[in-house]
């Protein structure tokens, strides 16, 4: 009933360039071979029934077999068609699937409810995975994809992934394989749900499924994923998950050394290591079986390594023959796995060539129509549009959620039976902190908190002392030294319903595994519209002051990584009782906002008590969880008017470290008269959230001070919170004149001793500044 | 206009069928079924007879007049026409009758069917359509049916009520909360969602609640929610009683894989190659009895998945066309967003049909009860020769 095959064209036949045309013609012209080799149909032998092993011996039945030949020529169309849509300009991605068809196989071995997270020549998985499950359209959402429609279900034309909430496939959009980490941690997140009897988003037996490439597995933040997979087994821990290599043989144009991949992984210690030759559908499948088999039983990690071809190069803009010979790309074609299934099929009598090939060109009218239609939909055409699902942002259920608290008896059993903490003296902020972290965990069940120390030691600074005791291993735990590993177990946690908080030992730890946050955490929602999530509060010890002690490691003050980082919340308490009840709040942003949230915890102030000389000053009373002060509402800076109440003549700036040395600075300002015997009143603002800036104080307290402005910030000149504020006040102040100075650290690594705090802000040296925009002309006057 | 049977120059028409269920004989609907039309190709005139003798075979088995004898009555009887086991024959034999266009027009390389859609009864008739059954089959299984429900007499019953914005056709989301929360008053249950309407099943007593509890509307002359007169609680656990029939008379025929895509009232798809007979039964004589069926689903997987031109839609009646256009609607195909955009691409087809010219777009619907689509089916090219 279909229409003959248009042919390509012969000049696109003898291209080096346009190799997609030749791949369609070979397998088209192969087809039409085998089906002119067939017996009539009288003599033909009967159809194989559907329930047959398509070899005998082996699982793969004849329509399992079938099924996934579907999945894969829909997916070479898909390929074609992109490149034809790119041709009309319609199309914005052309990296294809073609020659990874044994993708399809890991798809018919895993269940539909098992987590993927897919690389991006997973089209065949894709519509393996879709069509078992009723009502799907993954070849039209496919083709919105490559439109970059803002109908494409999953990113709404942000990117073109394979991913789908209903096929239980979380977006990826990794192409360095950084989204094996939280693989992993989804897999460990599955069954710790399961130790604590909470229900998760997925099956308490699903194995989680992360593809990546033979050339990507290279990277460091995979090979994190298999040392913190092994490690875990070596435990005895369980970590359902299933590292699927494609391995092509080819990064972009370098070739994988020959062996490579099988050398570095078949003996890794706690996965099992398993390899099929992806041309060969029922040895993949059989393979991808055992695989998956083997992890949902053992609940340990497997590592499937499937041969597979690059064909059509990179990508559409890819030109092959400037880095392989013809020859060799024509030898990759011949091997072309589609068209080795498809003789697998007609050879073993599942199915006749006339009815592969009339499946082939169905597929290419379908798949050609269905582009037609995707490229009329429409596409995102504001800036509001395109940001809408990065960090969706609820204050009033942010802070109905923040002010609440366990049950009463659930809290006395969390702080031991003693006296309450709200009932206490004022104490530190590490105090306060851990407090508040029992508050947390005693109403949040499926609250986790990890990191390296954070069990049995209760943190290098005693902040999770006692924790793991209370709450048991299950949900407070000690991981190993690898942050990339942490944040990835973080995100699974939250992919799975939970709710992580990580610690990351030191701040500039976690600049080694940023991308986790950058890459990863903060895109989910973005490229999911909000269908997948993964909030967190990643608790960082952080910034400097530590006496000399400790040099640059463990004093590190870069903010401005963290604060460049689409939809991150961050979070610099500067006392106790702010601490408290932010991190209430960034829980409760967490919970209902799925917020990613980095929470900056001053190390240097953990321990102060005094602001002035033994004066307790620094020290704060709990706020109990239900009342209201229980919560800061994200981006409010909190104001000390020092008595100035009715305007000042200077605004400090400040946050963390900063905070105690403006306010000890704005008050020996204020025990200076001048030459007329005035003093100088002086208010501080401590700005408390890093990203987002409360803009709104900073501006009105500027103008409010007479817009002289000191700024202070421990992080580096070049790049620090200054440079914002800075900005902040030049846009909204300057017109009407401004006298402004920062005081910063210095762009230097912090030296070890003594010599750190010449690098960094001090009260002498913000005093000076103070003094210098107190005593200059009124801003302003001059004009 | 050039002549049926001349091979077009551009592709041919890409056609889902969609296949209507109980409800679509009424009275405008006598004579429809057993009817000559003027030009009819060859095809048409044996597919009826086809139809005809498989479906009055089984009638003539169970001491029923033949098919002719309902369609050429001189007025159109509820007592009749709407029990059970004439209800369920006309809807067979008028859907397979129209069959005849739908082959003139492959054989023509006119039109190629993309996929196979039933609503509700009329899966029965998309099962025959796709070629899982054979016509004298699928009339062994509606007959048996049919005879079983005439025999037992309603269980319960359906209403229809509308979901859709009256002026644009657009989805009423108000609409849509008001039924759900009736359906949790009542006790009633969906029982098929067509997009822009819903058909809402329960027993007698649930349906009376229902009814109170939806807000009564009045749409071109008719008063919602609507009963429809004979008909059971289909697609819900009270017909749990005829899966078991069903399932019966399944066994005993020849239920083979599709030879065209069979889009199922969940929105699931059965391909030619890769169908397993065994779920296609099991959907058919369970799942599909008892359970919601999902027209909207399934024609959105059939505009998503198979792109058609134009939704063909056999007899009996054409009540069908405004549920396609209203899913189209919800759906944004072919950039419809409203009811004038329908009727527009509805209209300018149907003026070029009628001057002999091509369209500048094809149809989005044709309801081959109409003789004028029916004809313009075999003749019609696509003006996209995309």
């Amino acid at each position: 009933m279909s229409s003959p095959p248009p042919r390509p064209a012969a000049s696109a036949a003898l291209s080096p360039v346009n190799r997609a045309a030749i791949v369609d013609l070979r397998f088209v012209e192969a087809l039409e071979a085998l089906a002119a080799a067939a017996p009539p149909e009288a003599l033909a032998p009967p159809a194989r029934a559907g329930d047959e092993p398509l070899v005998p011996g082996l699982s793969l039945t004849v329509r399992e077999a079938l099924r996934c030949f579907e999945a894969q020529v829909a997916s070479r169309h898909l390929d074609l068609e992109a490149r034809a849509m790119k041709a009309r300009g319609e199309c914005f991605y052309t990296i294809g699937s073609s020659g990874h068809e044994a993708n399809a196989c890991v798809a018919a071995a895993l269940r539909p409810t098992d987590p993927a997270l897919l690389h991006y020549r997973s089209g065949p998985f894709f519509l393996r995975r879709a069509a078992q499950v009723p009502a799907a359209t993954p070849l039209f959402d496919v083709l919105l994809g490559l439109a970059a429609s803002r109908e494409e279900p999953i990113a709404g034309g942000r990117h073109k992934v394979w991913g789908s909430a209903s096929l239980a496939i979380p977006p990826q959009t990794s192409t360095i394989a950084s989204h094996l980490p939280k693989a992993l941690g989804l897999a460990v997140a599955i069954e710790r749900a399961r130790r604590l009897e909470l229900a998760g988003r997925y099956p308490p037996d699903a194995v989680v499924c992360a593809s990546f490439g033979d050339a990507s597995m290279n990277h460091a933040t995979a090979q994190a994923a298999f040392q913190a997979a092994g490690w875990l087994t070596q435990q005895r821990l369980p970590a359902p998950v299933l590292f699927v290599c494609e391995d092509n043989g080819i990064g972009i144009s370098v070739p994988t050394p020959r062996g490579w991949v099988c050398e570095a992984m078949r003996l890794r210690p706690g996965i099992r290591y398993l390899w099929a030759d992806g041309g060969d559908l029922a040895a993949t499948y059989e393979a991808a079986q055992a695989a998956a088999v083997y992890v949902r039983e053992t609940r340990r990690p497997a590592f499937l390594h499937l041969a597979v071809e690059r064909l059509m190069g990179h990508a559409g803009s890819d030109v092959e023959s400037t880095y392989r010979t013809l020859d060799e790309i024509a030898a990759t074609e011949a091997r072309d796995p589609l068209l080795r299934v498809a003789r697998q099929l007609v050879l073993s009598g599942a199915a006749t060539a006339r009815s592969l090939l009339d499946l082939y060109e169905e597929t290419r009218a379908r798949v050609g129509a269905a582009a037609r239609e995707a490229a009329r939909r429409p596409r995102l055409e504001t800036v509001e549009e395109v940001v809408r699902p990065l960090a969706p942002r609820d204050p009033a259920r942010v802070r109905t959620e923040a002010v609440g608290a366990a049950p009463p008896e659930a809290r006395a059993r969390a702080f031991g039976g003693g006296e309450l903490p709200e009932a206490q003296r004022p104490r530190h902020m590490a105090v306060l902190i851990g407090w508040a972290l029992r508050d947390l965990f005693a109403r949040y069940p499926e609250a986790l908190l990890f990191g390296e120390d954070v069990g049995r030691k209760g943190g290098v600074y005693h902040v999770t002392d006692g924790l793991q005791r209370a709450f048991g291993r299950a949900r407070v735990f000690d991981t190993l030294l690898d942050e990339t590993t942490i944040l990835g177990l973080a995100m699974g946690a939250g992919m799975q319903g939970l709710l992580p908080c990580p610690e990351i030992q030191y701040l500039a730890y976690i600049h080694n595994a940023l991308d986790q946050l950058r890459g990863e955490a903060c895109s989910m929602a973005y490229f999911s519209q909000g269908a997948f999530e993964n909030p967190m509060v990643v608790r960082v010890a952080s910034l400097a002051y530590q006496k000399g002690f400790g040099g640059h490691f463990h004093n590190d003050t870069s903010t401005a990584a963290l604060r460049d980082i689409p939809g991150l919340i961050v979070a610099c308490p500067s006392r106790g009782d702010d601490a408290a009840a932010m991190l209430r709040t960034a829980f409760a942003a967490a919970r209902v906002q799925q917020s990613v949230v980095c929470f900056l915890e001053p190390i240097a102030l953990y321990m102060r008590k005094d602001l002035l000389p033994n004066d307790g000053a620094w020290q704060f009373a709990y706020p109990a969880p239900t009342d209201d002060a229980a919560h800061v509402p994200i981006g409010e800076a909190r104001l000390y008017d020092e008595g100035a109440r009715d305007g000042a003549d200077l605004l400090l700036i400040a946050y963390g470290n900063g905070v105690p040395i403006a306010l000890v600075a704005a008050r020996r300002l204020a025990e200076e008269a001048d030459g007329k015997g005035t003093r100088a009143r002086v208010r501080v603002l401590d700005l408390r959230w890093l990203q987002p800036l409360d803009e709104r104080a900073i501006v009105e307290q500027a103008r409010a001070a007479g817009r002289r402005v000191v700024v202070v910030c421990e992080g580096r000149r070049a790049g620090g919170v200054a440079e914002p504020v800075l900005a902040l006040l030049a846009e909204h102040l300057g017109s009407e004149g401004l006298v402004v100075e920062r005081v910063t650290g210095a762009d230097t690594y912090l030296p070890l001793g003594q010599a750190a705090e010449l690098c960094l802000p001090s009260e002498e040296s913000v005093l000076s500044a103070a003094r210098r925009v107190l005593s200059r002309p009124a801003p302003g006057a001059a004009r | 206009m050039s002549a049926a049977g001349e091979a077009p120059s551009a592709r041919p028409l890409r056609v889902a069928l969609v296949c209507p269920g109980r409800g679509s004989y009424a009275a405008s609907e006598l004579g429809s079924i057993t009817r000559a039309q003027a030009g009819e190709p060859p095809e048409v005139v044996a597919a009826r007879g086809r139809a005809l003798a498989a479906v009055d075979a089984e009638r003539a088995a169970r001491g029923l007049p033949a098919v002719a004898a309902l369609d050429q009555a001189e007025r159109f009887s509820p007592s009749l026409h709407l029990r059970a086991d004439n209800a369920s024959d006309l809807i067979l034999a008028g859907g397979l009758a129209h069959h005849g266009w739908v082959e003139a027009a492959a054989a023509r390389g006119a039109a190629e069917v993309v996929c196979v859609i039933g609503n509700s009864m009329g899966f029965y008739t998309a099962l025959a359509a796709c070629g899982a059954l054979s016509w004298k089959d699928a009339a062994h299984l509606v007959g048996a049916l049919g005879a079983a429900q005439a025999e037992r007499g309603p269980v319960g019953g359906q209403v229809v009520y509308p979901v859709h914005a009256t002026e644009t056709w657009q989805p009423d989301r108000a609409r849509r909360r008001a039924v759900t929360d009736a359906l949790a008053a009542s006790g009633a249950r969906l029982s098929i969602d067509l997009g822009g309407s819903v058909v809402l099943a329960g027993s007698t007593t649930e349906l009376a609640r229902l009814e109170a509890a939806l807000p009564p509307e009045e749409r071109g002359g008719r008063r919602y929610p609507l009963r429809l007169a004979g008909h059971s609680a289909f697609h819900t656990s009270h017909m749990a009683w005829l899966s078991a029939v069903a399932r019966d008379t399944l066994a005993t025929l020849r239920l083979g894989r599709p030879r065209v895509p069979l889009v199922d009232g969940r929105g699931a798809v059965f391909r030619p190659l890769s169908t397993n007979v065994a779920s296609l039964a099991r959907y058919t004589t369970d799942h599909q009895v008892t359970e919601p069926f999902d027209l909207a689903a399934a024609l959105r997987v059939a505009m998503r998945e198979y792109a058609p031109d134009t939704f063909v839609t056999l007899g009996p009646g054409e009540t069908l066309g405004g549920v396609i256009g209203q899913a189209a609607i919800a759906e944004g195909y072919r950039g419809l967003r409203a009811r004038a955009d329908f009727q527009a691409i509805q209209e300018a087809a149907a003026g070029a049909s009628e001057a002999g010219h091509p369209a500048p777009a094809p149809p989005l619907v044709l309801a081959l009860q109409r003789p004028a689509d029916a004809l313009s089916l075999v003749v019609f090219t696509s003006s996209n020769t995309g």
